[in-house]
């Protein structure tokens, strides 16, 4: 092959590959290009932004703890049974992925509204958690735990299985095992599964909006209140935008410095 | 330590395509265990630890009964006390020399008083001649450290029995020498029923006081080296003891 040939094919696949960072890049630069920083200012300042974020902090920390207490020792036990049942149980649990965020909200809404399935068991008082701050953490639960389970799972199957044998012989019990030997040594995959949970729930729209409503101060999150602002100042919608894209940037910076210092220092699960 | 005693075992068992069925005794000693890849070795040790099911056989070390499946006797892997050092030694990389064989101290059932958890750690660092490396990451040590780190830390429970897989394959020619020497002179003096698995002639000859050659899942020979060099029962023994005269 001629080397002007060589030439023509890098730079038409370069080419090929450019015309996608490009569209992927365009959008978030005009966001932050129409915005200048009095805007910014200004926009931070509507009655919005400020019980959006904080309800949007409180609720994604919460549902990040349930994901983790929860899903840490679910992807234990997915990766060591190698059983037809587990793999069916990870095929299940990785669906709210592929769910469209509206299916979650009508879902989550037949189970646990006022006359969902559980309603009966759940809430003989009347009261229901539709429409609460609740129903916001548990969309974000419903949405966000795949993405750790998935990256938990798998850095869980990536341990040398001798580690836990070697771990065993010594006497040591499932739970120690989990807990001094894998979940550490899984640390930075698992910090990584996190991020992109909390990302996720940080981000999470559809679902809330019809499981949880749209409720300033109760309900209403980031994403949600974008939406309102949209309607009414342009101004906020914008401000709220640029603050979301920073901490996505900021959690995309912290996973790739992480994974970056965990596979220098030639750690097993990656 | 059970010393004197010996590790004893008659095991049937199918694992994935490979049909196990041995019988084994250590003696009071090493018995080193030999064999093609694929013949079985590794295996075994999993199902002498207890980590692959048996579907009939039985173990013992001297009189304690670990598994004997006509009794219905299945001693899980936490209670068989039989210390394992793995190919890749398995050392937990998250902790330092001293907290890996703090870790193995801490897992006994009832938890030792932290000071004698102490005093047993510094007497087996000081034992394997790890007591200036204590602080040390074990990612940090050099591969014949990293082994006395992982056969310290399986002596600190006293094991009945020790199992030790390929323990010179990840090292360097150069080290090799050196640590066979060392390990050759450490099992000796133990007196510990031991196997080791080895695929390495020279390893074979010096490491144990016995070998016993597996194929294909059963074992075919077991003799003194003197004795499997002047009567090999098939062709792989007898390229192999060749293999250490070349």
């Amino acid at each position: 092959m001629s080397r002007r040939r060589t030439t023509v094919e890098n730079a038409t696949l370069g080419l090929l590959g450019g015309l996608l960072v490009a569209f992927l890049v365009v959008p978030l630069l005009a966001l932050i290009a129409s915005t200048s920083l009095t805007e910014l200012v200004e926009g931070l300042q509507h009655s919005l932004v400020w019980p959006a974020l904080r309800l949007s902090l409180i609720t994604t920390s919460i549902s990040l703890l349930v994901v983790l207490l929860l899903g840490t020792p679910l992807a234990w036990t997915l990766a060591r049974s190698g059983g037809r049942f587990a793999r069916f149980v990870e095929t299940l649990v990785q669906l709210p992925i592929v769910v469209p965020p509206a299916v979650a909200g009508v879902a989550l809404l037949l189970a646990f509204g006022r006359r969902g399935l559980l309603a009966g068991w759940l809430y003989p008082e009347g009261w229901a958690v539709t429409f609460t701050t609740g129903a916001v953490v548990l969309a974000e639960v419903f949405v966000s735990a795949p993405f750790f389970i998935q990256a938990a799972t798998s850095a869980f199957r990536r341990l040398d299985p001798s580690l836990v044998i070697v771990a065993r012989t010594f006497g040591a019990s499932p739970f120690r095992v989990f807990s001094r030997v894998a979940v550490p040594l899984a640390a930075p995959a698992l910090v990584a599964g996190a991020a992109m949970s909390w990302a996720r729930s940080l981000g999470e729209f559809g679902a809330t909006l019809m499981f949880a409503g749209n409720l300033q101060g109760e309900t209403q999150t980031l994403p949600l209140a974008i939406y309102t602002a949209l309607e009414s100042d342009m101004r906020a919608a914008r401000a709220l935008s640029i603050i979301m894209v920073l901490v996505a940037l900021a959690l995309l910076l912290l996973v790739r410095a992480v994974l970056r210092r965990s596979s220098e220092r030639g750690d097993s699960p990656w | 330590m059970v010393t004197g005693a010996s590790l004893r075992a008659q095991i049937k068992a199918r694992v994935g395509r490979l049909e196990i069925d041995v019988e084994v005794d250590t003696g009071a000693g090493t018995l080193v265990l030999v064999g093609p890849n694929g013949a079985g070795k590794s295996t075994l040790l999993s199902l002498l630890l207890g980590a692959l099911a048996v579907e009939r056989g039985c173990l013992s070390v001297g009189d304690t009964v670990l598994l004997d499946t006509s009794a219905h006797v299945d001693v899980p892997v936490e209670q068989r006390h039989l210390g394992y050092v793995p190919q890749d030694y398995a050392l937990f990389q998250h902790l330092s020399v001293r907290e890996n064989i703090d870790f193995a101290l801490g897992c006994g059932s009832p938890p030792l008083h932290p000071s004698q958890r102490n005093q047993q750690v510094e007497a087996m660092l000081e034992e394997l001649g790890l007591l200036e490396h204590a602080g040390r990451s074990t990612r940090s040590l050099s591969g014949g450290e990293k082994q006395r780190v992982a056969l310290a830390r399986a002596l600190s429970v006293a094991p009945r029995a020790l199992l030790l897989d390929e323990p010179l394959a990840a090292l360097d020619v150069h080290s090799r020498h050196e640590v066979r020497a060392f390990l050759g002179t450490y099992l000796a003096r133990l007196a510990l029923p031991t196997i080791v698995v080895t695929h390495d002639a020279e390893d074979a000859q010096r490491l144990g006081q016995r070998v016993a050659v597996m194929e294909a899942g059963t074992i075919t020979q077991v003799g003194t080296w003197a004795e499997l060099v002047a009567q090999p029962a098939s062709r792989f023994v007898a390229e192999f003891v060749a293999s250490a005269r070349a």
